[in-house]
């Protein structure tokens, strides 16, 4: 359980916060919304808490009285989560909480529910909590979470003072990483370039054999590159085994081919995501036409639509690694170029 | 009190204060003091621009006793039991979560009572879109003739999703979108009774930020206010909205101008590491751009003044071309929308950034026509300079002999698609050498095979007769043999020397210039020649390389598409590739 001071990154958000805290300007309703991963459910259950605080100090909770060790344990009576039930959360859930802002808060002087995943609300759900949203009958306040606010109703959007939480730059992510989970400094830099800017992904990389499936994805990349269709259908296959494990080589991928376009346009100046290869991605892109780059690019980010939107994973990657294989000027590309 | 937020704190609270919406505040106002008062309204509009805060001042107006003109006190016990939620008179209704149709019928029990203090017992349907088929069916008879003294607000913003029935039962008042300027000023409004501070330009940057919803505006200028410590700059602003100034903006419309990628990633790293959102960085782009645009086309045109430097867009319009400035709109605006649902949005934006930049990297077809239409211009000079090697489009017999026959009295090792230029030797294997040499040789060799039969001939035939009648010759090969004529679609008569007739098949066709070479496919044709032109004919056959176009087949052949045409209208489309023979 984080204070909102302990936050990584997110400066500016946290400081509204606090200040709105402080100066007693809390407003009813708050969106946070951001890319998944960067910390918005941390932060509104930070923020939660240090609302619910007998004793705030500077708008942060203090972490010893009474509401604040409820609220860390998940068992503050007037902390309310609303999680998806399902897929979606549903009219019934929000009707349940329209009864319930009626009532007083049981101990403290405020009411807060969180609702997680707000785009997941159906149409109907949506449109049902509108009018409480706006007015909220006594001191109720809403902290809606979303990583996809565009999925919202505008209506909601504008009844809510919209937080937006952006990815976290790439040297205050490392720098957490090292203070708050203890990484190596090397270790924290490269998870973080290749997190884009989320914590939660960053943490991720950071764990276990990721390192090794890195090496394993530009293995593959390398054998690709010199591959005849048998051997690429066979590593496609392989790939296939599972759809995870599909899904983040083909983000490596992209990472990789992203990499040689900016080294072949802009010259590797320090944003590459592996930033550890940058020798080898120079020489590389040395083979490669900027055309032929995005088109490979756009074809791995269609492979990676087609995968999420459920299509047959191994047929996919067939697919992919067919127009992949054979390198720099691959059967894919076509002769009028 | 508790603390309230800027937008239910300052909600209007008479006519005068609602802005933006003279067209509506106006006729209600008339009907206030005209007494003229209908029984059902439908008010509609985007969010945040004032349907149910225009529902509550009229509903106030109509039930003040002491009313200064169409203005509502806001002293009076009703109008304050109002204000506060709290009057008998005037229920709120929120349709979204009493969508059914039984509470509809619990308000049809009620609202047959009598006012407990007012003038009138006032309905106000909110989110009134959210209602069930039946619960709209069920309120249509009370929407149209309520009791005396009752009346109704429908207020939604979505009034697509409301049955005809409804729509036409209600005066129906459309709200506008609030104009920046209106926005700004009813924020300097607010900034003065909250005793906030703020700058012009943090004001002008929230305006345009709340496309036109003014609810929006006031939650910005709220969080901002947070922010900031009561007073409100705009880098504050910038700040919230994750948007980024207009110097950056400026700065990559330059480097897009230029077309140097480069510079142009350079910059979304850096917006990057200062933790702007890329997708919203996206959206102001393709704002920016248009406005550049607008310029454009309609030089001093107002677009620019939200953007507050319009000498910069016009030097930065003139920089690009209309097509480039268009184009690079489409790709930034499409790159927004990708971006929406991908997990690597930077990568997205980059790619398309690198797409404006680079003319020639195009995923679509327009970059294939230029090119095609480059390769064409180029064809023309190039033919134009050799003068004879002319591909005629149509072999039109009479003027300008078509190139076989040019070529082959010559012996000129030319074929057809090395006359025809670049653009088709190009697209042939690079093995394709030797092949090139055959269709040359091979008809010599069976020119030999015939023999010369003039001596025996009854008239003098001539290859153009041959040519004028072919279509003819082939259209009763249609009727008698089918199967055979289908090898018959690209063939052509080449040469012709007494009652000997070579006929040519492009290259590709090796396997119908066999079939009409069997002994007994070849002797039929014989004998239809015969038919045609007197005489005892011999036929051979041989390749040609490179394209001929045929010649129009005559009408009798296109009666059915006339036909069609005539009946179902439309237009014939010609297969560029001459496949109609096989797509049977």
């Amino acid at each position: 359980m984080l204070f909102l001071r302990e936050i990584v990154g997110h400066r500016q958000v946290i400081n509204i916060l606090l200040n709105a805290i402080a100066y007693g300007r809390v407003s009813h309703a708050y969106l946070f919304s951001g890319p998944e991963g960067v910390g918005k459910e941390t932060a509104a259950f930070a923020f939660a808490r240090a609302l619910l605080c007998s004793r705030p100090g500077s708008g942060d909770a203090c972490g010893e009285c009474r509401e604040c060790r409820q609220a860390e344990n998940r068992n503050h009576p007037d902390l309310q989560w609303v999680q998806p039930a399902g897929a979606s959360i549903k009219i019934e859930q929000i009707r349940s909480v329209q009864r319930k802002t009626a009532y007083l808060p049981y101990q403290g002087n405020r009411q807060i529910f969180i609702i997680c995943q707000a785009e997941t609300m159906t149409e109907q759900a949506a449109n049902c909590l509108l009018k409480t949203l706006e007015e909220p009958s006594g001191n109720t306040i809403f902290i809606l979470v979303s990583s996809r606010p565009q999925a919202l109703l505008p209506t909601i959007l504008s009844r809510c003072q919209q937080v937006s939480f952006h990815a976290v730059p790439v040297s205050e992510l490392a720098h957490g990483l090292v203070s708050l989970h203890g990484l190596k400094a090397e270790d924290a830099l490269l998870s973080a370039a290749l997190s884009g800017g989320s914590m939660g992904r960053a943490l991720l990389y950071s764990a276990g054999s990721f390192q090794d499936e890195r090496g394993a994805a530009y293995a593959l990349i390398k054998e690709l590159a010199e591959a005849g269709p048998c051997r690429a259908l066979e590593m496609a296959e392989k790939c296939a085994e599972s759809r995870e494990k599909a899904r983040f080589m083909l983000e490596m991928l992209t990472c990789w081919y992203r990499d040689l376009l900016v080294s072949r346009e802009a010259g590797s100046n320090g944003f590459l995501y592996n930033q550890d290869r940058a020798a080898n991605l120079e020489r590389d892109a040395e083979c490669f036409e900027t055309s032929r780059l995005v088109e490979i690019i756009e074809n791995i980010e269609a492979t990676k639509n087609k995968i999420e939107a459920s299509a047959n994973t191994r047929l996919a990657l067939e697919a992919l690694f067919l127009y992949l294989s054979g390198g720099p000027a691959g059967p894919g590309q076509s002769t009028a170029y | 009190m508790a603390y309230q937020a800027l937008y239910r704190e300052w909600r209007p609270r008479t006519f005068g204060e609602i802005i933006g919406q003279e067209h509506i505040t106006r006729t209600l106002k008339n009907a206030v003091e005209s007494g003229r008062v209908g029984h059902a309204y439908l008010f509609c509009g985007t969010r945040g621009t004032g349907k149910t805060t225009t529902a509550k001042v009229f509903t106030k107006a109509l039930n003040c006793p002491d009313r200064e003109g169409a203005e509502p006190c806001n002293r009076c016990s009703s109008c304050t039991a109002i204000n506060e939620g709290l009057s008998v008179d005037v229920i709120e209704v929120d349709a979204a979560s009493n969508r059914g149709i039984d509470e509809i019928r619990d308000l049809r029990e009620k609202i047959k009572f009598a006012p407990a203090a007012g003038n009138f017992r006032i309905y106000i349907i909110d989110e009134v879109h959210m209602l069930t088929h039946e619960a709209f069916n069920a309120l249509l008879k009370t929407l149209e003739e309520p009791p005396r003294q009752a009346m109704l607000i429908l207020a939604t913003t979505e009034p697509h999703k409301i049955p005809l029935t409804i729509l036409s039962r209600c005066q129906r008042f459309d709200f506008r979108r609030i104009v920046p300027s209106d926005i700004i000023q009813r924020l300097k409004e607010v900034i003065a009774g909250a005793k906030l501070e703020a700058e012009e330009e943090a004001l002008r940057l929230i305006a345009r930020a709340a496309e036109g919803g003014l609810r929006d505006a006031l939650s910005i200028l709220d969080q901002a206010a947070s922010f900031g410590g009561m007073k409100v700059t705009a880098g504050d602003v910038h700040n919230i909205l994750g948007t980024v100034r207009v110097d950056a903006l400026s700065r990559m419309a330059g480097y897009l101008a230029a077309a140097s990628a480069g510079p142009a990633l350079t910059l979304v790293a850096e917006l990057t590491k200062e933790g702007k959102d890329l997708r919203l960085f996206a959206r102001e782009m393709a704002g920016y751009l248009r406005a550049l645009l607008l310029d454009k086309l309609a030089p001093g045109a107002s677009a620019a003044e939200v953007w507050d430097d319009p000498a910069q867009m016009a030097n930065l319009a003139a920089e690009f071309s209309k097509d480039g400035l268009l184009r690079v709109v489409e790709l930034i605006a499409a790159a927004e929308q990708d971006m929406k649902w991908s997990t690597m949005p930077g990568v997205i934006l980059e790619l398309a950034l690198v797409k404006a930049c680079r003319a020639e990297v195009r995923g679509d077809m327009t970059a294939l026509y230029s090119r095609l239409e480059a390769v064409e211009e180029k064809l023309k000079s190039h033919t134009g300079l050799k003068g004879k090697t002319m591909v005629t489009r149509e072999a039109q017999p009479g003027e300008n002999k078509p190139l076989w026959e040019k070529s082959r009295p010559a012996k000129a090792p030319v074929s057809p698609a090395q006359a025809a230029g670049p653009s088709v030797a190009k697209n042939k294997p690079a093995g394709s050498g030797v092949a090139r040499d055959t269709p040359v040789e091979r008809p010599q060799r069976q020119e030999q095979g015939i023999k010369d039969p003039a001596s025996d001939s009854a008239g003098e035939v001539t290859l153009e007769q041959v040519k004028g009648a072919w279509s003819e010759i082939i259209n009763v090969l249609r009727k008698e043999r089918l199967p055979l004529y289908h090898n018959y679609t690209k063939a052509f008569p080449l040469t012709l020397r007494g009652r000997g007739l070579v006929i040519g098949f492009p290259e590709e066709e090796a396997l119908a210039r066999e079939m009409a070479g069997r002994p007994d496919h070849k002797k039929y044709l014989e004998e239809l020649m015969g038919k045609f032109f007197d005489g005892k004919w011999q036929v051979a056959f041989t390749s040609y390389q490179g394209r001929i176009n045929l010649p129009e087949k005559d009408r009798a052949a296109r009666a059915p598409v006339v036909d069609v045409k005539k009946r179902f209208g439309g237009e014939e489309i010609i297969l560029d590739d001459d496949s109609e023979g096989t797509l049977f």
